[in-house]
């Protein structure tokens, strides 16, 4: 026979169970992690189109009117614990209404990192394959033929000088300018601020003239000069992101 | 626990699982027809969509093909689809400006309807529609196109018992929407991936020596420092699709067919952005040797005349694509005249390769064909 006693035990006990349960799922809780990138040339912030900047090394100035590039192979590491975000290849493009481009991770829970570390441009592997992973499209824009891989970083625009206008073309790949880079995680944050800062890529040396590299593609040395400039785009955000 | 507290927990799952089961088939009541089977597309077409709310399904794809192929949809019941999208010319009509029921031609092309699936996933010269299933329902009402009215064609159909039976298990009855729904199914299954290029791609056969140059002409970008020669078509027409990108306006771009002075809207008719004046989609490339005339209104009647378009008649503009403006296999792109110049043979070479995308089997394909004719039953 079941006593009032009985019943009672096995509802506290049904409690029980489902508290343990949910507080299980709660520390496992994966957390998202979102990545902002603003791209700046210099100081100035980009504008697509409209922003004129000055010509590194040279007269005039020039505007962007198409910028892309891939981020791939998202990993974060702490003391335990190392995730890869699957997939990870992710194009970076800022023609949308906030113009900066914005990139959410799902971390798994009960784990602390302190380090994000990430590649720009497509590692050897992938650049070398036809393999539809992410955001890579043999069939997109910043594919080249398959036998030659894909751009890392694309830059169309114009240089102005005086009433002459010349078109600007810097189409970067190759593997040897496949670049990674690490970022210290401030604790605690759901929120990644970063700058890309655009000029780099023509400062990296000595100040690139435009008018006398206006293209980029397949010269492996000219792809380089531009390449150099990858470890250096990327920087954790201060003040200038502000929103 | 006790066996019997073990044994009530689980039944509490059991019941749950039974319930949401239950809803399951409840909510997914809604007619669909099988899904269709046997729908498959080459590997490096990369990704494609199917709207989610509009599945694949046998009955609805054979009902969008009777709907392609049948006049009753326009005002005069001469019209169809079909009309200016014949299979035999990759869903093109052979004309410089299409001509529906009301006899006067339209300032367009008619577009090919290969591989809708992939490249930019807005249609029309212009990029006016966002999806296939709106698409659809302009042709239908367009004065010049079908000139039909809606609501008197739903009424037409349902008098028809073929249509109302394969509507009713397709989509579960006849409406604008469903016959939307059922123009978009037949056109997704429109996959070209037969031509000489795809069973190059698939290492069946070789290409000549000529179209193969061409290939390797028509993948490269020009690069003087690199010694690299090239057509540059592959800055907008992707390697395999050979159709604009997919991702957002990517694949619209101004090619170099008009001065500034007059340049056409395009597709700043509907972005409103000033920067996309003279901006059209670019179409895929596959089966272009019998797709003539060519270009959004038509212009060039040869494969001939585009080639001479991209080696030298280029009118430049405000908005003329940068990698247009210098793709120079000279290098000297900065004196002001645009051309890629090309030798005559690269040119000849570029156009035996675009004959290689020429696919026999998607042009006679009997589930592409009128389900009206004897020959197709
Ligand atoms: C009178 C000739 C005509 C008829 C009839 C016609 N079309 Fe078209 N179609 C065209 C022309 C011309 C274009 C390009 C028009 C433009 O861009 O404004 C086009 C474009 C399209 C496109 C866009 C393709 C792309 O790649 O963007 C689709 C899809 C299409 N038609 C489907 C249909 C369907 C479905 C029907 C029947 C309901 C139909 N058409 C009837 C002439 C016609
Ligand atoms: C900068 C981008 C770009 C490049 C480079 C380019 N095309 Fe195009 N192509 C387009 C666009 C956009 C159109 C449609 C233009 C229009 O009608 O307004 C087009 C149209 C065409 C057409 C006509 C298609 C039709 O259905 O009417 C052919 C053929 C063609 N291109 C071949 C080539 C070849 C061959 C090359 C290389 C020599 C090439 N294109 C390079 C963008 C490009």
């Amino acid at each position: 026979m079941k006593t009032r006693r009985d019943s009672v035990k096995s509802i506290l006990l049904a409690m029980a169970f489902f508290m343990v349960t949910a507080c299980q799922w709660w520390q496992a809780k994966p957390s998202t992690l979102v990545l902002r990138f603003y791209p700046f040339v210099g100081d100035s912030p980009l504008a697509l189109s409209s922003g004129l900047y000055p010509n590194p090394g040279g007269e005039g100035s020039y505007s962007i009117r198409d910028f892309q590039f891939f981020i791939s192979n998202l990993k974060f590491k702490g003391k335990e614990a190392e995730h890869r975000v699957p997939q990870s290849y992710h194009l970076a493009r800022f023609d949308n209404q906030q113009g900066i481009y914005e990139l959410a991770i799902t971390l798994p829970g009960g784990q602390e990192f302190d380090l994000m570390e990430l590649g720009i441009g497509v590692d050897p592997e992938a650049n070398g394959t036809i393999t539809v992973a992410g955001d890579l499209d043999p069939n997109g824009r910043m594919a080249w033929s398959w036998d030659v891989g894909y751009k890392f970083i694309l830059l169309e625009g114009r240089l102005n000088q005086g009433d002459k206008l010349l078109p600007l073309v810097y189409h970067v790949g190759f593997d040897e300018n496949y670049t990674t880079t690490a970022f210290s995680l401030p604790g605690d944050t759901d929120v990644l601020n970063l700058k890309v800062d655009i000029a780099r890529l023509f400062t990296a040396n000595t100040p690139v003239d435009l008018a006398s590299l206006p293209t980029v593609k397949f010269d492996r040395a000219d792809a380089a000069r531009i390449g150099e400039g990858l470890n250096t785009m990327l920087s954790m955000c201060k003040d200038e992101c502000a929103e | 626990m006790s066996k019997r507290q073990v044994v009530l927990l689980a039944t509490a799952f059991a019941a749950v699982a039974v319930f949401s089961t239950l809803s399951f088939l409840l909510v997914n009541t809604a007619p669909q027809g099988k899904p269709l089977k046997n729908f498959t597309a080459p590997f490096v077409y990369g990704r494609f969509a199917i709207p989610p709310d509009n599945p694949l399904t046998e009955e609805g794809v054979e009902l969008g093909r009777r709907l392609f192929y049948d006049p009753r949809l326009s005002s005069n019941n001469q019209v169809s689809c079909s009309t200016c999208h014949q299979q035999s010319l990759a869903f093109t009509d052979g004309l410089t400006g299409s001509v529906g029921v009301s006899g006067k031609p339209l300032a367009f092309n008619s577009m090919s309807l290969a591989n809708l699936l992939w490249g930019p996933q807005f249609f029309f010269w212009n990029g006016r529609s966002d999806s296939l299933e709106q698409q659809a329902l302009i042709p239908l009402q367009h004065p010049d196109e079908m000139g039909q009215d809606l609501d008197e064609l739903v009424q037409e159909l349902e008098q028809d018992t073929t249509y109302r039976q394969l509507f009713r298990i397709a989509y579960g009855g006849i409406s604008a929407e469903t016959i939307a729904k059922a123009l978009a199914s037949f056109q997704r299954t429109l996959v070209s991936a037969n031509s000489r290029y795809d069973q190059f791609l698939r290492g069946e056969i070789q290409l000549t020596e000529q179209e193969e140059w061409g290939r390797k002409l028509f993948m490269a970008h020009p690069d003087t420092k690199a010694s690299l020669r090239g057509g540059n078509c592959i800055d907008c027409h992707s390697q395999f699709l050979t159709s604009g990108f997919n991702t957002k306006f990517d694949g619209f771009i101004n090619n170099g067919l008009d001065d500034e002075a007059n340049l056409s809207p395009g597709l700043a008719e509907v972005t409103g952005n000033e920067a996309h004046r003279g901006v059209f989609k670019t179409p895929t490339l596959r089966n272009i040797a019998v797709t003539a005339p060519y270009m959004h209104d038509g212009r060039f009647q040869t494969l001939e005349q585009v080639l001479k378009h991209y080696n030298g008649g280029i009118k430049p503009s405000k908005t003329l694509s940068p990698l247009i403006a210098e793709a120079d296999n000279l290098g000297n792109f900065s004196d002001g005249k645009i051309s890629l110049n090309l030798r005559e043979e690269e040119a000849q070479a570029i156009i035996a390769f675009l004959h290689t995308l020429t696919d026999e089997t998607f042009l006679t394909d009997p589930r592409f064909s009128n389900p009206f004719s004897d020959k197709a039953k």
